[in-house]
């Protein structure tokens, strides 16, 4: 404890003398920390579990599939169709649960929509929907503030069903108690059975202010169509293993079923895209280089102020080089000595941890659209501007050792090689001052 | 100059606490080179010309009555009617006095839309994909296309009209460098789906085209819809599908022209089964497609800045703690008739020093990252020297602007010492 508050008081000393050297230290090690934090948040935010995607490390994703005609005729590519669902991923028994759904940015270019209004209360709003099944509300963990999900009778009766998010209950009933209420979308009525916290939009897989079981819609539950419409169209699944480790015995299931589908074809074959854990990309980069892409991007922006700090460093411990002498000629020990600069030098480096952990929230939020949208879809819809940033997201305990770490590192990177040559070289010249 | 050599020879001397900042512009000044040529890249893409105008110009989405509706007309299912229908309230369109020009085109849809279909010029093998974009004569006119030899959208439509087809020049250059004739001449493509190939003879040449402000000159050819006489096959399903462009004339085009045109027009816009849904400026599209590739540019001026912020801070950081040691050494100048501005002028020499030390080795790694080609990629004309050269002139420029910067304060300090208080610490 002693220890501690003389490197405090060594530092406000050094603050109070050379307050400019400790402001500059502060913010360059501030930037380098948010380089560091950005990333980390970032990867926080895209790959754990936060709800409702509660289950993000045992969910596994399939949504792109093509359907190859035979004999070279070409091919077409999209999402998944509602046959293969059906007889290829629905049944299978090594998993949990099975969501699969169709989120309005999905279609939202070939001209569906819905436009909600409650007659004689609100205007017309539209809305960004999401066409699922009952197993959705299995597989995602919503918070119900009133109100239930709808279920599987509702779904396979194609019943009017919604449920709706918070903020747009208020909106268009002044209250979120409206469990049971009637909400005409296009112009139909559909009863609402509950009503939902508000989902944030980077949270693709289940965004939505509005959910409605897909049987509602005859354009997306026909089966009576060809078997590349059947094999191709606009669902999305995941499915919900009941462990991460179960994952080579699904997908040997998965790929039998695929393998009898497509010996049930007959003018092409199937090939959907592997189902697959979730992959950390940005900007479109093959999820396979990215960690590649992240190391350099790191090694850059984290070595060049660590090369700042390193220059602060030497040249601040220059001025100590008499110091220095004096305890090594009444015997201090090398190691000590570099033990102590490091610490003190840690301490100083704390204020500026706290400065890039800040701006590294600063950065998330203002570039949110960005980085926190997966894919091009996301992008291309008016979605950007509701990615909202919870607590949850940003305030955790993995982050705050993370940038702990990120602190020792730093001043690791940036002590090592000052430090250690004031702290090496003979006394003489450390008691010499005209080694400048 | 003789300050320049004891700057260098002092750099020398203290090479040890040099070396740190020395390293630090290197890295600095490679990164920059990297992202200064990605910008330039995108700036020199985006303003390149993109063959065609949106300006005025929006687009009108059509539906169908649902056939369940209790407004459906029975006596229009016969498709005749259907495209009769969607002719006239094109004609009604086109008469309204705040309306320029009307056009349509079928599925494929350009610009800024990502609707395609795809063809491939037999004699000339890339690109894999070029695009068939099947519309009406009046498609022109409304996009204000030109023909490549300055002629306007009036001979692109007569090619059209004869039964011939309009190419981009970037086809014609293609077909030229192989030595084979274009204008007049019938060529041979082969569609997307359609195994055998089609021979088509060529009207006339349009200027290059681009998607978008950031891609490359398209490979495409036009081909007429067929009119009156195709659309009463089509099915009113396909009818309904078929993009229409208006464009407005500039003086009716003010900010509450979709609301008031179709209120206007309500009763016009509607006709069988047939009304418009939707009316949205061709300028919505082009920031939905252009977002993705602003942000990218957006990030990378991020990261640019960071790293001339990192810089600025290290110079601060150094040359104020060098200043403070050097104390002594500037009191003893002073006091043999240095006056304070060849003081200041010597720290800020002594940073350009750093700079131009570096310059050479980074100047070297970079031609080489030039000549291996392992930077962004681009049809832009710009040779590899120029390309290379001002791109490593602007990073320069502003890395030199951030020395300047920064160091600012800490000569400043320097030239206001006080000889005696200098010497009075030595």
């Amino acid at each position: 404890m002693k220890k501690w508050l003389v490197y405090l008081k060594q530092i406000t000393w050094m603050a109070r003398k050379n307050p400019f050297y400790c402001l500059v230290y502060v913010l360059g090690s501030g930037l380098a920390i948010a380089m560091v934090m950005t990333i980390a948040v970032v990867y926080h935010i895209r790959m754990a579990n936060i709800p409702p995607e509660t289950h993000r490390d045992r969910t596994v994703y399939q949504e792109r599939m093509i359907y190859r005609y035979s004999n070279d005729r070409g091919s077409m590519g999209n999402y998944l169709g509602l046959r293969y669902l059906k007889q290829v991923l629905l049944p299978l028994k090594t998993l949990e649960a099975v969501a699969i759904m169709i989120p309005s940015s999905s279609v939202s270019y070939a001209g569906y929509y819905y436009i909600a209004e409650v007659i004689g209360r609100s205007e017309p709003v539209e809305t960004d929907f999401m066409l699922c099944n009952a197993d959705f509300w299995k597989v995602y963990e919503f918070e119900f503030l009133s109100g239930k999900p709808f279920g599987e009778a509702d779904v396979e009766s194609g019943f009017n069903r919604v449920v709706i998010c918070q903020s747009l209950a208020r909106e268009l009933f002044g209250t979120d108690q409206v469990e049971g209420q009637t909400l005409w979308l296009n112009e139909k009525e559909y009863t609402v059975t509950g009503v939902v916290a508000d989902v944030s939009a980077t949270l693709s897989h289940v965004y939505a202010q509005l959910w409605l079981p897909y049987t509602v819609s005859p354009a997306f539950s026909n089966l009576a169509v060809d078997e590349c419409n059947g094999t191709v169209g606009s669902f999305q699944a995941s499915i919900l293993l009941r462990d991460r480790g179960d994952m080579p015995k699904f997908q040997a299931e998965l790929e039998e079923a695929t393998r009898r589908y497509n010996a049930s074809l007959v003018e092409g074959k199937a090939e959907p895209e592997p189902a697959s854990f979730l992959n950390f990309t940005i900007f479109g980069v093959n999820p396979e280089k990215m960690y590649g892409v992240i190391a350099l991007f790191l090694a850059l922006f984290f070595l060049v102020p660590a090369l700042n700090i390193a220059g602060l460093n030497a040249s601040h411990v220059q001025e100590r080089l008499s110091e220095i002498g004096i305890r090594r000629a009444f015997g201090a020990k090398r190691s000590v000595l570099f033990m102590e600069i490091f610490w003190e030098n840690l301490l100083l480096m704390l204020p500026g941890g706290l400065v890039g952990l800040l701006l590294s929230y600063g950065l998330v939020y203002w570039y949110r659209d960005i980085l926190l949208l997966p894919g091009v879809y996301g992008a291309l819809t008016s979605t950007a501007e509701k990615v909202t940033l919870t607590p949850g997201m940003l305030f955790n305990g993995w982050i705050f050792v993370l940038a702990f770490i990120a602190c020792l590192a730093l001043n690791l990177l940036s002590s090592l090689i000052p430090i250690r040559q004031a702290v090496k070289s003979p006394i003489t010249d450390s008691l010499n001052m005209s080694n400048i | 100059m003789k300050t320049l050599r004891y700057i260098f020879k002092q750099i020398r001397n203290e090479w040890k606490s040099n070396f740190l900042i020395l390293l630090e512009l290197f890295l600095v000044l490679i990164a920059l080179f990297y992202i200064v040529d990605f910008l330039r890249i995108q700036y020199e893409t985006y303003r390149q010309p993109v063959g065609f105008d949106i300006d005025h110009v929006y687009y009108l989405r059509f539906e169908q009555i649902p056939s369940r509706s209790a407004d459906f007309d029975t006596s229009t299912v016969v498709s005749e009617r259907f495209a009769d229908d969607f002719l006239t309230i094109l004609k009604r369109i086109e008469s309204d006095p705040r309306v320029e020009s009307v056009g349509y085109s079928a599925g494929n849809t350009f610009p800024y839309m990502f609707r395609n279909r795809f063809t491939n010029f037999n004699a000339i093998e890339e690109p894999y994909h070029a695009y068939i974009r099947t519309v009406d004569p009046s498609f022109f006119r409304v996009f204000k296309l030109r023909a490549a030899d300055g002629g306007s959208w009036e001979v692109l439509e007569k090619a059209l009209i004869e039964n011939k087809i309009v190419v981009t020049e970037t086809v014609a250059e293609a077909y030229e460098a192989k030595g084979i004739p274009l204008l007049n001449e019938s060529i041979w493509v082969t569609d997307q789906g359609n195994p055998d190939s089609v021979s088509l003879r060529v009207g006339a040449v349009c200027v290059p085209q681009r998607y978008h402000e950031f891609s490359n000159a398209d490979y495409a050819y036009y081909i007429h819809l067929g009119g009156e006489r195709v659309l009463r096959d089509l099915s009113p399903d396909v009818i309904s599908m078929l993009n229409v462009y208006v464009r407005v004339k500039p003086s009716s085009d003010r900010a509450d022209f979709i609301q008031r045109f179709q209120e206007d027009l309500s009763s016009q816009f509607r006709l069988g089964n047939l009304y418009l849904a939707d009316m949205t400026p061709m300028s919505f599209y082009r920031e939905q497609t252009l977002r993705s590739w602003l942000d990218q540019v957006r990030i990378y001026v991020a990261c640019a800045v960071f790293l001339v912020l990192n810089v600025l801070f290290g110079i601060i950081g150094t040359f104020w703690l060098r200043t403070q040691r050097r104390v002594p050494e500037i009191g003893l100048h002073m006091a043999m008739g240095a006056s304070r501005g060849k003081i200041f002028r010597h720290v800020f020499l002594e940073a350009f020093a750093l700079l131009a030390i570096v310059f050479l080795p980074v100047a070297w790694i970079c031609a080489h990252l030039a000549y291996l080609d392992l930077w962004v990629g681009t049809s832009l004309p710009l040779t590899t020297l120029n390309r290379f050269g001002v791109d490593l002139i602007i990073s320069v420029l502003l890395l030199i602007l951030m020395i300047a910067f920064g160091i600012l304060i800490p000569a400043l300090k320097a030239a206001r010492l006080q000889p005696t208080e200098a010497l009075r610490e030595e």
